[in-house]
C-alpha cells in the first residue's frame, strides 16, 4: 500500500499546508487484502486526473516527464546568461532575450511554448507594429521582424496578425503547470482500506411543470442535474508496530505501539485517511503558483466503485474525533459532484459469480494466491484451465 | 505537592513519550507566525474537548448550458473546527465535588479557572484593542492538534450547565480556520501476518489524553 507521502507532490491550494516526516513506528495493515482484489473484490478507488486537453498532449506527445518538468537546456542558458549579467558581460539582446530563450528541444504544449516565446515577442512585435507603420509610407517599405506565433510556430507571413494565439504571458505558470501535471501522473491510486459504510447517489431531473397557460400546465425539460455523490465511511483502527521497543523506567518510550491515540499517526488507517484527505485538497486543480484562487486549470477526480467510474470534484469534506473511538474509527464523509460518469461492466448473459475464496464445490474457481509460486492460472497440472475474466477496466 | 492534577501539565506533553496528545491554543500576531505569548507559556486545558469535528467546503458555482454544466471553481470557502467538551469536574480539596456558587465554592477549583482562562482566550481572539475599546490589530488564534495545526478565529461559544451533568460545565465551540497545516508521517505499510511483529509488543502507557486521566 501507498504511504502518505506518495501523494506529497499534489498541490493542496494556498489555505491548506502538507508536510512530511519520517515514522515513529510501524504501520501494519490489518485489513484482509482480497476485499479489495481489483479482480475478485470490492475495491473503492480514487485517482486524481489531469485535465482533458493537457491529456490530449500528454497522449500525443509524451513530453511531461515524471521525474521532472523542467527543460534543462533552458537552464542552463537561463544560467549562462545570468553568469553573464552578474559579470556585467551579458549583451543586450540576449537580456532581452532571456526568459524566451530555448535550445533546440521538441516544442511541448504550444500555449507553454507561446509562454516561453511572449518576452520575446513584446519586444519584436513592437518592431513589427513600428515595421508597419513605416510602410505606410510610399516608398518606405522594410522586412518586418520574424515573429513567434502563439501557437509557437515562426510567422514569416506579415499580414499574419502577431499575438492572436491563445498564449500563456507567465513562464512561471507554464512550468507550474508542467510539474503539476507530472505529479498528478506520478501519483498511484488510492484503494480505501475500509470501504465506506454508505454511498448515495442522486440523480434529479431539470424541469418546470409549474407554468399555466388556458390549456393547463406546461412541461418543460432540461435535461438532469449533475449526479452528486455523498459518501460516509470510518477509517479503521490505529494499529501500529514499536520501531524502537526499548522502555525507560519512567515508563517512556520513542515510538509507539498497540491499538491507542498515540499511534495515530503512524497506522496504516491514518496514512490511508490523510491519502483521501490530500486528495479532497487537490481536488484535481492545478493551483496557482501565485498563492491565489485563481487556479490554472481544473481537472477531475475519478472515483472508480462497482464496475462504475465517476469523473468529478468533491464539494465538501468533513470528519471529526470523538472520545469514544480513542483507539481508532475516524468517521469521515465526503459530498461529491460526478461531471462524467461511465459504465464499464462487462456485457453478456449473467453467470455464477466467482467468490473471493475458495470453495470445493467451485473447482474451476483457482485464486492467484492458492497457485505455488511461479506458475499462473492455466499451467497448474490436472486442474482445469482458469477461465479468464476479461478485464475491461483500461486502468487495471 | 499538588493534590488535584489536570490532564495535562503543559503543551509540552505531547513530546514527553507518555503518549498525551493535549490540545494547544496559542496566539499569534498578524503574520501568523509570531507568538504574541510569553515565551514557553501555551494555553492547555484541563481536559481535552470530548469531541472535534473539522468541516471542509468547495465553492463550485454550476451553470447549465445547452452543451452541459459550466463549473466555476473558486476554492476553498470557510473551513471550521467544532469542539464538545466539558471542564472536568469541580473538585475541592477535603470537600470533593463542589457545586457550591458562594464564595469559597466551584470557583476555587482547577477546573472552573481553567474555564476561565478558556473563555478569556475566546474573548481575546487575537484582536489587540486601544483604550477605546476598538480593535487596531487583529491577530490569529492558533489551535494544534496531534499533527494538525488550524489558525483563525473563534466564532461561537456556547457554556450549558445542567441537572444532568452536574459539578461541571458543557461547553460548545466554533473555530473558523483560516489556515491549517497537517503534518503527515510516511512509512510504506506491512501487510499483517501471523508471524509478524515476532519481538513481544510493549506497550506504551495509555493515558488516554480525551478522557483526561
Amino acid at each position: 500500500m501507498a504511504g502518505a507521502s506518495d501523494y506529497s507532490s499534489l498541490t493542496a491550494g494556498p489555505s491548506t499546508g502538507l508536510l512530511y516526516e519520517g515514522p515513529k513506528a510501524r504501520a501494519v495493515d490489518g485489513t484482509k487484502k482480497s476485499l479489495r482484489h481489483p479482480v475478485y473484490g470490492s475495491p473503492f478507488t480514487l485517482r486524481i486526473v489531469p485535465p482533458a486537453p493537457l491529456l490530449a498532449a500528454l497522449a500525443g506527445r509524451g513530453e511531461v516527464r515524471v521525474g521532472g518538468a523542467f527543460d534543462a537546456v533552458l537552464r542552463q542558458q537561463r544560467a549562462a546568461v545570468e553568469a553573464q549579467i552578474v559579470a556585467g558581460t551579458a549583451p543586450a539582446a540576449a537580456v532581452e532575450q532571456l526568459l524566451g530563450t530555448r535550445a533546440n528541444v521538441t516544442p511541448g504544449f504550444a500555449i507553454i511554448d507561446a509562454a516561453l516565446s511572449t518576452t520575446t515577442n513584446f519586444r519584436q512585435s513592437q518592431e513589427y507594429r513600428k515595421t508597419v507603420s513605416r510602410n505606410l509610407l510610399p516608398g518606405s517599405a522594410s522586412p518586418a521582424p520574424t515573429l513567434i506565433g502563439g501557437n509557437g510556430k515562426r510567422l514569416t507571413d506579415q499580414k499574419q496578425a502577431p499575438g492572436n494565439e491563445p498564449a500563456l504571458a507567465d513562464l512561471r505558470q507554464a512550468q507550474s503547470i508542467l510539474r503539476q501535471v507530472a505529479a498528478m501522473q506520478a501519483a498511484p491510486p488510492l484503494t480505501l482500506l475500509i470501504n465506506p459504510q454508505s454511498l448515495s447517489l442522486t440523480y434529479a431531473k431539470k424541469q418546470v411543470y409549474q407554468e399555466r397557460n388556458r390549456n393547463g400546465l406546461i412541461f418543460q425539460a432540461w435535461g438532469e442535474e449533475q449526479v452528486q455523490l455523498a459518501v460516509s465511511g470510518r477509517a479503521g483502527a490505529f494499529y501500529t508496530g514499536a520501531l524502537k521497543p526499548e522502555v525507560d523506567e519512567q515508563g517512556k518510550t520513542s515510538s509507539t505501539s498497540g491499538v491507542q491515540w498515540a499511534s495515530r499517526r503512524d497506522s496504516a488507517t491514518w496514512q490511508n485517511f490523510s491519502s483521501l484527505f490530500t486528495f479532497y485538497l487537490s481536488n484535481g486543480l492545478l493551483h496557482n503558483p501565485d498563492g491565489s484562487e485563481a487556479h490554472l486549470w481544473v481537472g477531475n477526480v475519478e472515483i472508480r466503485y462497482d464496475q462504475f467510474i465517476y469523473w468529478g470534484n468533491f464539494d465538501t469534506f468533513n470528519f471529526s474525533f470523538t472520545e469514544e473511538q480513542q483507539g481508532g474509527v475516524i468517521d469521515f464523509d465526503f459530498s461529491f459532484t460526478v461531471s462524467e460518469m461511465m459504465d464499464v461492466a462487462q456485457r453478456g448473459p449473467v453467470l455464477p459469480q466467482k467468490g473471493p475464496t475458495p470453495s470445493p464445490s467451485t473447482p474451476q474457481q483457482l485464486q492467484p494466491t492458492m497457485l505455488p509460486s511461479g506458475t499462473s492460472p492455466g499451467t497448474v497440472s490436472g486442474s482445469p484451465p482458469e477461465v479468464a475474466t476479461s478485464i475491461l477496466d483500461p486502468f487495471l | 505537592m499538588p493534590v488535584f492534577r489536570s490532564a495535562f501539565q503543559s503543551y509540552r506533553d505531547e513530546t514527553s513519550g507518555q503518549g498525551k496528545r493535549p490540545v494547544i491554543f496559542d496566539i499569534l500576531g498578524p503574520d501568523k507566525a509570531t507568538s504574541l505569548l510569553p515565551d514557553g507559556l501555551k494555553m492547555v486545558l484541563h481536559v481535552n474537548p470530548s469531541s472535534m469535528r473539522i468541516t471542509h467546503a468547495k465553492q463550485t458555482d454550476r451553470v447549465q448550458t445547452r452543451g452541459g454544466f459550466v463549473e466555476f471553481h473558486w476554492g476553498n470557502i470557510t473551513q471550521s473546527l467544532s469542539f464538545e467538551q466539558a471542564t472536568g469536574g469541580f473538585v475541592r480539596l477535603y470537600t470533593g465535588l463542589s457545586n457550591r456558587t458562594t464564595p469559597g465554592g466551584r470557583r476555587q477549583t482547577i477546573a472552573y479557572q481553567k474555564y476561565l482562562d478558556y473563555m478569556a482566550l475566546f474573548h481575546h481572539n487575537g484582536s489587540i484593542y486601544d483604550r477605546a475599546g476598538n480593535i487596531v490589530v487583529q491577530g490569529y488564534v492558533k489551535v494544534t492538534f496531534d499533527g494538525g495545526v488550524y489558525i483563525g478565529w473563534f466564532s461561537g461559544l456556547t457554556v450549558e450547565e445542567s441537572a444532568d451533568k452536574p459539578y461541571q460545565f458543557t461547553l460548545s465551540s466554533e473555530f473558523t480556520v483560516d489556515y491549517e497545516l497537517h503534518v503527515f508521517r510516511s512509512q510504506p505499510t506491512e501487510q499483517a501476518s501471523t508471524s509478524a511483529l515476532s519481538a513481544p509488543e510493549v506497550a506504551t502507557s495509555v493515558l488516554d489524553p480525551l478522557l483526561g486521566f
